[in-house]
This record gives C-alpha cells, structure tokens and sequence, in this order.
C-alpha cells in the first residue's frame, strides 16, 4: 500500500514537473496556428466579393489597390494595367435595393445582372450570399494577407475599407523603443545602487535595503502607471508640452522606473559574486578604487549584468499596464516622443476584447502576440546561454 | 574563511573613491523609491474612508465599486492559490531532483524560465482561447484564476525549488538511513525545514499576480461589473483591473480620483505585508545562524 502512495507521489511530481513545459508548447502552439491563419484569410472580409466587367481584363487585385481605388486614389484602370476606362466603384450596400420595393429576390438579381453588364469600368463589392449565379465568373481572385508585407507595412488600420491593412512594423518598433530607451535609463543607475549595496558591511542593514528594493519589486506595474498619470504627466504638462496627455516620454521614464529594482537585484547579484580573491589580488597590486571597479568588478562581472539588463528588457517589453495607460492606442509611425507610440500591447488588449473571433483583425493582433512571444522567449533565451557562460 | 568587507577597507587607498559618488546616487534613488511609496500610502489613506468598507444602507457606487474589486481580488487569489500550490510543490520536488534524476531536468527548467519570462498579455490571450472561448468558461472567475495560476506556477515551482535545495543533505540521508520512505521524508524532514521559504515563495508570488493587469482584462471581465459574483463562473472587476478601468476614462473626477487612490492603496498594502512576511522570515533565519 505505502509503496503505491510513493508511486503516486512520484509521478504526480513527474506530471507537474513537465506542467509548465506543456503549457509554453501549448501557448506557441497556439498562438502560431491563430497567427497563421491570418495568412490564409482573403484580404477583404469573407463575406463579401468583388465583381468587375467580364470584358475586364484584370483578375486579381492586392489589398493596396482595393484600397486606392475605393478610397479614389485611383481612378482608371490603366493605372492598374487594364484598359482605360474610368473605374466605378459601387457597394451593394448603398445602392438602394433593400429600400425599393421592387419586389422579389429574382427581381433584385436581374437588376444587379443588368448593372455590372451595362457598365464597362464597374466594380461593385457585394456580400457573397447574394451573388447571382450569372456573374460568378465575374468574380475577382483575391489574394490572402503575407507574412512579408504584413510585418514591412507601416499601416495598421483594421477599419480600413474594403480592405483592412496590418502593418505590424509600426507597432514592433513602437514596442522596441519603449522597452530599449528605458533599459537604458535604468542600466547605469542601477549599476550604481548595486555597486553601493555590495559596499554595504553589516548583514542587517543590507538586508532591509535589498527588502525594500524587493518591495519595491512587487508592487503592481498598473499603480505605477496610475502614480505616473498623477505624477509625471503634470509635471511634463507644465513644464515642457501642455497639450501632452499620453506620450511616449511618460511610459519611458515610468517603465525605466519600475525595472529598475529589477535590475539593481540582478545587478548587485552579479557584483556580489565577484570572487574575493580577484579584489584580494588587485589590493595587493596597489590599485586605486577606480581601477578596481573598472578593471576588476566590471570586468568580471559583466556577463551577469548583461544578462540582468537582458531580464530588465524581457520585463520591460512585457510590460502591459503602464504602455496601456500612459502611452494609448497610436496608429502612425513613431516619430516623436512626445507623442502617443503605436506598440503591441495597447493594440491586443484594447482591440481584442472588440473582435469577431475568427475574423482577420483578431488573426492579426493574434499574429502581432507571437511576435511579442518570439521576443521574450528569444532574448530569455539568450539570457540562459549568458548565464551558462558565467557558470561554467 | 574569516574574510570580511571591513579587512579590505582598512587598506584601501583613500584617494580618488567613487564611494561618495555612488553613495549620493544610491541615496537620492532611495529618496525617489521612499517619496513614490510614500505618495501612494498618503494620498490612500487622505482619500481611504471606511464607510467604503462598512455595510451601509445607501446604495453608493463608490462603495460598492470598492467592496466588488476587493472581492474580486480575494476570489481570484483564493482560487489560483488553489491551483498552483499542488502543481508549484510537487513541481518543486521534482525540479529538486529528490524524486528521480531525469537528464532532461535541465532543459525542464530551461523552458520553465521561458516561460516564467513570457508577457502577461500572452497568457491573458491563451485564456482567452482556451478557457473563455473553447473551454466555454466564458469571462469568468475561474478562468482569470487559471490563466494567473499558469503565470504563477513558474515562478512557485523556481522558489519551491531553491527552498527544497537548501535544505542541509545530511537530514535527508539520515532519515533514508533509519529506513524512511522517500515520501515520508519528504513530508516529515524536506517540508518542515524548507517551509518559511516555500511560503515565502508562494506569497511573493501571490502578490505578484494580484497585480497582474492584463491577462485579466482578457478573461475576467470586458466591463466594469456591476454585480458582486455568485459563483466561480461569473465575470468579476479584480482591483488592478478596476484601477486600469477608471484611470482610462481620465483622473479629472475627484471621486473617482479618490477611489484610485484607496484602490492603489490596498493593492500597496497587499505588497507591503507580503514583503513584510517574508523579510521576517529571513531575518530570523540570518540571525539564528
């Protein structure tokens, strides 16, 4: 009996042991297969299509085009190859049909017939259901979304119409300069709050600093966010632009803020497990506190604040609240800092919860959340082979 | 080895130290760290009224905001407590290498590191998918309480481990040799001594997600609650969740400012008994040596 409770025990273990390699397989596996179902969505949604003249001799048409030509960027075929004809562009929607009363649906197919026939330069964009079965062949191929020009395009708009653009290059770099300008800030300050709690001697002392640090560790991301909009915004607001409400500037300074204790743990770690023995030597060469640190303790090391500012980073480019309350919702590329800046999570959690799943839009922000998961789980990655190194 | 700071700073040069440099940063940081504290625990208790706690007559949303988000926290809390205690223990026995040595326990723990790194929106969205929309759990309870238990589960597993590790190898091969079994040992011996530290680990992690944000506003709630859950199957407006929600629509309101404030207040106060726990812990076990 004893023996089969330790058997149980054992592989219950087992079970959770391998548990949290399951649940990242599973979160990859995932969001991988929603992600690339965006590219096996059509660039218009699905439930409509676009029909042109049988004479026409253009068959195929990319979400740009759709888009210039219905937002009258382009108005002949000619520009798109075709012959040159003037392009008219109708939406079965707003053509009037629902209101007359014109009667049967026989009635109301002959009528749509009738139109694309008579008109040369005609496309019209329809809902699929309603399509007659004399203009299938009429039917425009459309293409579906691309990996290449999803992540090079610098559009996100999945209101556009006809066709929604995911430009996913905005909002990565958006994310990026966040999380890399905050790491900076808060490296070297916390390069010298580690280097100044390694000088501490008594155990005691040491230890209420590194608790409060660690305090400071675990208070949730979202009040700092909060005590920045209270803070920070006001200060910047009357000081330097009163017109800024969200900004890039704010989410730096409050990111850069809320990793450093982070950083300053990981940073005295690596300092502290610099071996006596090295500054022992370097004393005995006669060499002057300067020289110390930075020809013995950075040196030394460097491979573990390397690998704590790479930690900082993963946490900094996770960080949701404080991007989300301090930075909004932008669209365009991110030119100045002082402004609100597209980025990844502000995009997921305000446009996810609003999303027909199964849609193309929440294939793309699904798409947009493996490449902040490729992200963390790459620079973690990283991380560990540094820290490999550093051991061994 | 009898080495200390204080020998090696009896003999160092006494020109051209950076430590008052570094010392001034340190201390200005520190300055800056007490003043954020400090700002939050003054502003919450100037706008804390314990009218918001005591069950009143008059219906007022101010107070009942405050009562749902609190309930909320706790129910979420209670629940993946719940969850990850078991999975985060035995995980921890194993990862200790108690049990059994696998030669693949090392990229085990690999990808337990990923995935303790991974942001928190992404779990919000796994729960999304799995729990809210396939699962059928809708925006629940339960289904916030899984997706922070599989946030929290990594790092309990990483705690309960170092804790298991540190315990002194000779307690353990004695209680083999007298003829225990693994599992009594491990109950009798490795849990009592690694206890403060398991616990110390579960709570850091507690107070950790009771301030996750993002995977809630995924699976709890897509809106402000106005309802206190009946059930684990009814969505609910946790704290952080409640904070985000109010801090969006603009702090020019100086009730819904205050609200903010008492909201900050707890979710503070939640960090700071925590930690408070935890330094007890160590404290005794750095002065009993």
């Amino acid at each position: 009996m004893k023996r089969y409770g330790e058997r149980i025990f054992v592989y219950l273990s087992k079970f959770s042991g391998y548990f949290t390699s399951v649940v990242l397989l599973l979160i990859v596996l995932v969001f991988f297969k929603e992600a690339f179902n965006l590219f096996r969505t059509p660039i218009i949604d699905d439930t409509s299509v676009l029909i042109v003249h049988s004479s026409n001799p253009i068959r195929t048409l990319d979400s740009k085009q759709i888009n210039a030509i219905f937002s009258n960027e382009i108005d002949s075929w000619d520009e798109l190859g075709g012959d040159e004809l003037e392009i008219i562009k109708l939406n079965y929607d707003k053509l009037g049909f629902e209101d007359s009363s014109a009667g049967s649906s026989v009635a109301l197919k002959n009528k749509v017939v009738d139109l694309v026939r008579n008109c040369k330069g005609v496309i019209l964009i329809m809902p699929k259901a309603l399509l007659p079965y004399e203009l299938k062949s009429n039917v425009l191929q459309l293409t579906t979304y691309d990996l290449m020009s999803c992540l090079s395009g610098t559009i996100w708009d999945p209101t556009l119409f006809p066709s929604a653009q995911y430009g996913f290059w905005p909002l990565i770099l958006g994310t990026l300069l966040l999380a890399l300008l905050s790491v900076c800030i808060a490296m070297p300050l916390s390069l010298i709050v580690g280097l100044y709690i390694s000088a501490i001697s008594s155990p005691n002392q040491k230890l209420l600093v590194v608790s409060f640090i660690e305090l400071i560790a675990t208070i949730p991301s979202v009040v700092y966010g909060f005590v920045g909009l209270v803070v920070v915004v006001p200060f910047l607001q009357f000081y330097f632009e009163p017109s800024a409400v969200i900004t890039g500037v704010t989410a730096i300074l409050i990111l850069a803020f809320m990793i450093l204790p982070t950083l300053i743990l990981s940073t005295y770690k690596a300092i502290d497990s610099v071996s006596y023995s090295f500054k022992e030597g370097a004393y005995a060469l006669g060499v002057s506190e300067w020289q110390m640190l930075i020809k013995v303790i950075l040196p030394a090391s460097f491979v573990g604040i390397l690998s704590g500012s790479l930690m900082g980073l993963v946490r900094a480019i996770g960080e949701t609240m404080i991007v989300l309350v301090l930075v909004g919702n932008a669209k365009i590329m991110p030119v100045k800092l002082i402004q609100s800046v597209p980025n990844i999570h502000s995009s997921i959690a305000l446009e996810l919860n609003h999303v027909l799943v199964g849609s193309s839009h929440y294939y793309a922000l699904f798409a947009l959340g493996a490449v902040l998961l490729v992200l963390s789980i790459v620079i973690t990655i990283v991380v560990e082979m540094l820290n490999r190194k550093s051991y061994s | 080895m009898g080495y200390s700071n204080q020998n090696l700073q009896s003999i160092k040069p006494s020109k051209g130290s950076y430590f008052p440099l570094i010392k001034g940063v340190s201390l200005f940081l520190m300055f800056v760290f007490v003043a954020f504290i400090l700002f939050v625990i003054i502003k919450g208790v100037a706008a804390f009224d314990w009218n918001l706690l005591l069950v009143d007559t008059r219906n007022s949303d101010q107070r009942f905001n405050f009562i749902s988000a609190l309930l909320g926290t706790c129910y979420l809390l209670i629940v993946s407590f719940i969850i990850s205690v078991p999975v985060g223990l035995l995980g921890g026995f194993y990862y200790s290498g108690f049990f059994s040595n696998n030669k693949y326990l090392s990229y085990l723990k690999m990808l337990n590191r990923i995935l303790s790194g991974v942001p928190s929106i992404i779990f919000g969205m796994f729960g999304m998918v799995i729990f809210v929309n396939r699962l059928g759990f809708g925006y629940s309870i339960l289904a916030g309480s899984i997706t922070l238990s599989l946030i929290a589960i990594p790092h309990v597993i990483k705690s309960t481990e170092e804790a298991i590790r540190s315990v002194d190898k000779t307690y353990i091969e004695s209680s083999m040799a007298l003829g225990a079994s693994k599992i009594h040992t491990a109950i009798h011996v490795i849990l009592p001594i690694a206890f403060p530290k398991i616990l110390s680990g579960f709570f850091f992690t507690m107070a950790r997600i009771s301030g996750e944000t993002a995977p809630l506003i995924l699976t709890t709630a897509t809106y402000m609650v106005t309802q206190l859950p009946a059930s684990v199957f009814e969505p609910v407006v946790a704290i952080p969740h409640h904070v985000f929600l109010l801090a969006r629509n603009g702090v020019e309101n100086v009730q819904t400012l205050d609200l903010l404030y008492a909201l900050s207040l707890v979710l503070l106060v939640i960090a700071v008994v925590v930690n408070i726990i935890v330094v007890v812990f160590k404290w005794r076990e750095l002065n009993k040596k």
